[in-house]
């Protein structure tokens, strides 16, 4: 398709000849502002509404390509369903991602939290012609954001001749199983496809006999049923070829396993788990702090006695999470508060409800996931400086998240909060909690979290 | 905050109210410059809050008016109207001499004068408040759908960006070929 063609379609696609006419209360001519005034407000917005902004007319969209982004990592990934997803290099715990879905009737938003990394999702219609939109979206976000594909996964054949024309050089490249049908197309994709990092390559579809003698200059390649790479092609390049194999079994220790997932290769050291396991866990620990001079940044704690080593050991962490199988006591819980200064994600699962108890302070780490936060109150929250608040099994009242949004929305309060989810445990009947939940609030009614940004 | 009064022209400016002082008395007496916007009405604002205004204390950094000059001359901004001139410097007395912090409660927020408020604030090179006002332009569209989006912000489709340049070309075809039988007939 052409380039003029695909924006056509693009712009089609968001309404121009479809609008509604109902006035909003405010309005601003936009493009009647000064060039670098109207430039600057467009900075101000978050990626996806970018995209969105520059897919509203050509006007918009030349004017949008008149900003110096950040070239944005943009990875084409097949994984259920099919995403377009984007990431400033420099910023990798936030991410944007364009989906298809055959579901919805609009063009919505929806935020997702990993851990401490937020997702922003704009999910689009898929009107059953997804693959040819989703190229299109793709070449119109290079071309906006002068940015190149890092990394795709191939899962139709189209994709491959698309690809090979739209940008020979790319750092990854999947080729799903049996997506490849014919030696030529292989042969198309070694000579005009340069994948620099990492090609993954699976079953290849034929039954022609072939063999490939010429290396394969990525860095790292994985193939499946590779009976037609032969010696030559492995000793003329410099790759690094890791087999998966099935699961060691050995009755030695210790022993070495190594293992590729995507881009990764992850080196194992395997001791004989005995009866001790966990004191040895925390001398190796120990050991490798004090040989490698470098301090624990994250931990899972699989036992509640381990939590008094931490204290001893490092009472400084980046990261502690306490999964809802390990039970805390309430004695530990506070320890854990008093004695553990945690900087950045705290996840802490279920503390045992023998005894009442109830945290007035603040919680410091930036974000809380809490699974069994009954003991967590009002004062608790509002009096913290978390940016992520994730509260399940709550025991706040409608009346405390009512107070807490409100205090969210005049800003006096947690100003450094950006995600906030609170599931709370009611008797009461569901629409009235929600209706004292919301008194006095402006509530926008929609699907999910429609539209509720997630960064400041 | 400063308190204004109707004036009639710079000719003749009705005498202002004074804006409070800050708390510490500065040790060298403050000088004050006067400003109207279209509706006429002076406002007194102290050189220190003027600082924010690329724009104004470029005008007065070699004036070295006298009191009596300053209130004969107060600065016209007849492209400015007064209910937006009163807001700027109303921010300008409330931040004079301390930075604007990251999220300023203190700023209007009526979003009818938005508009009008970038385009005061960009002629004035208030760098700071100019910063805000984009985000609070950007805050419009928060979370809207691609629809909303072009109404908040007034986006033409692009069959009425054609349209609107075709008529522009129509009408500066027009004045050409209308100044050109002018010239001719100041030639005849």
């Amino acid at each position: 398709m052409s380039v003029n063609g695909t924006e056509m379609a693009l712009l089609q696609r968001f309404g121009q000849l479809n609008i509604r006419k109902k006035s909003p209360k405010s309005r601003i001519p936009l493009f009647k502002l000064p060039q670098l005034v109207l430039l600057e407000c467009i900075e101000n917005l978050d990626v996806l509404e970018i995209l969105i902004f520059s897919l509203l007319s050509k006007r918009a969209k030349s004017t949008v390509k008149l900003i110096r982004w950040n070239p944005l990592d943009l990875r084409l990934k097949f994984e259920d369903d099919t995403h377009i997803c984007l990431k400033f290099p420099s910023d990798p715990s936030r991410e944007w991602v364009v989906d298809y879905d055959k579901e919805s009737s609009y063009p919505y938003f929806q935020s997702t939290l990993k851990g401490p990394n937020v997702s922003r999702h704009l999910v689009l219609k898929d009107n059953g012609n997804a693959m040819g939109e989703i190229k299109q979206m793709i070449e119109h976000i290079c071309e906006v954001f002068r940015s190149s594909i890092c990394g795709i996964d191939i899962f139709e054949e189209s994709l491959i001749e698309w690809v090979i024309n739209l940008q020979s050089t790319i750092q990854y490249v999947s080729i799903n199983d049996d997506i490849i049908i014919s030696v030529q197309t292989l042969n198309r994709i070694f000579k005009n496809l340069k994948v620099t990092e990492f090609f993954r390559l699976g079953s290849i579809k034929t039954d022609q006999k072939f063999e490939i003698t010429e290396p394969i200059p990525s860095r790292l390649v994985t193939i499946y049923k590779s009976y037609w790479f032969t010696l030559p092609a492995i000793l003329n390049g410099r790759i690094w070829i890791i087999k998966y194999d099935d699961e060691y079994n050995s009755s030695e220790y210790p022993y070495f396993q190594s293992k590729l997932t995507g881009p990764k290769v992850v080196h194992y050291l395997l001791l004989k788990d005995d009866v001790g396991a966990i004191e040895d866990s925390k001398q190796m620990t120990e050991h490798i702090c004090k040989v490698f001079h470098s301090p624990i940044t994250d931990i899972q704690i699989g036992e509640e006695s381990v939590i008094e080593w931490v204290v001893k050991f490092q009472p400084t962490i980046r990261c502690l999470l306490i999964p809802e199988s390990v039970v805390i006591s309430v004695e530990t819980l506070d320890r854990i508060l008093k004695n553990i200064k945690i900087k950045e994600f705290l996840m802490l699962g279920s503390v045992a409800k023998d005894k009442n108890i109830q945290i007035v302070e603040p919680i410091p780490p930036h974000s809380i996931i809490v699974c069994d936060s009954h003991w967590i109150t009002l004062p608790s929250i509002l009096n913290g400086t978390n940016s992520t608040i994730r509260l399940f099994g709550s025991k706040l009242t409608p009346m405390d998240i009512n107070t807490i949004l409100k205090e969210w929305q005049m800003g006096s309060k947690l100003r450094n909060l950006q995600y906030l989810e609170i599931d709370a445990v009611t008797l009461e009947d569901p629409h009235s909690f929600a209706d004292e939940t919301f008194q006095g609030l402006n509530v926008t009614r929609s699907r999910d979290n429609d539209g509720r940004p997630t960064t400041v | 905050m400063s308190s204004t009064e109707q004036g009639t022209s710079s000719a003749a400016p009705a005498e202002p109210t004074t804006a409070p002082e800050s708390a510490a008395a500065p040790e060298v007496p403050e000088s004050f410059y006067y400003v109207h916007g279209k509706d006429k009405v002076v406002h007194k604002v102290s050189a220190g809050a003027l600082q924010h205004s690329a724009l104004i204390h470029g005008m007065i950094s070699n004036l070295g008016y006298t009191e009596e000059q300053a209130k004969a001359n107060p600065f016209p901004f007849e492209n400015i109207d007064g209910d937006i001139l009163q807001m700027v410097v109303d921010w300008c007395n409330q931040h004079k001499g301390k930075p604007t912090p990251p999220e300023d409660t203190n700023l209007p927020k009526q979003k009818e004068k938005l508009f009008d408020l970038v385009l005061a604030v960009n002629y004035l090179e208030i760098k700071e408040l100019l910063t805000y006002c984009c985000k609070q332009v950007a805050m419009m569209v928060k979370g809207k759908s691609p629809e909303e989006i072009r109404e908040i912000w007034m986006i033409p489709t692009d069959a009425e960006d054609e349209a609107a340049e075709k008529e522009a070309k129509k009408r500066a075809g027009k004045e050409a070929a209308g100044e050109t039988a002018a010239a001719a007939g100041d030639a005849k």
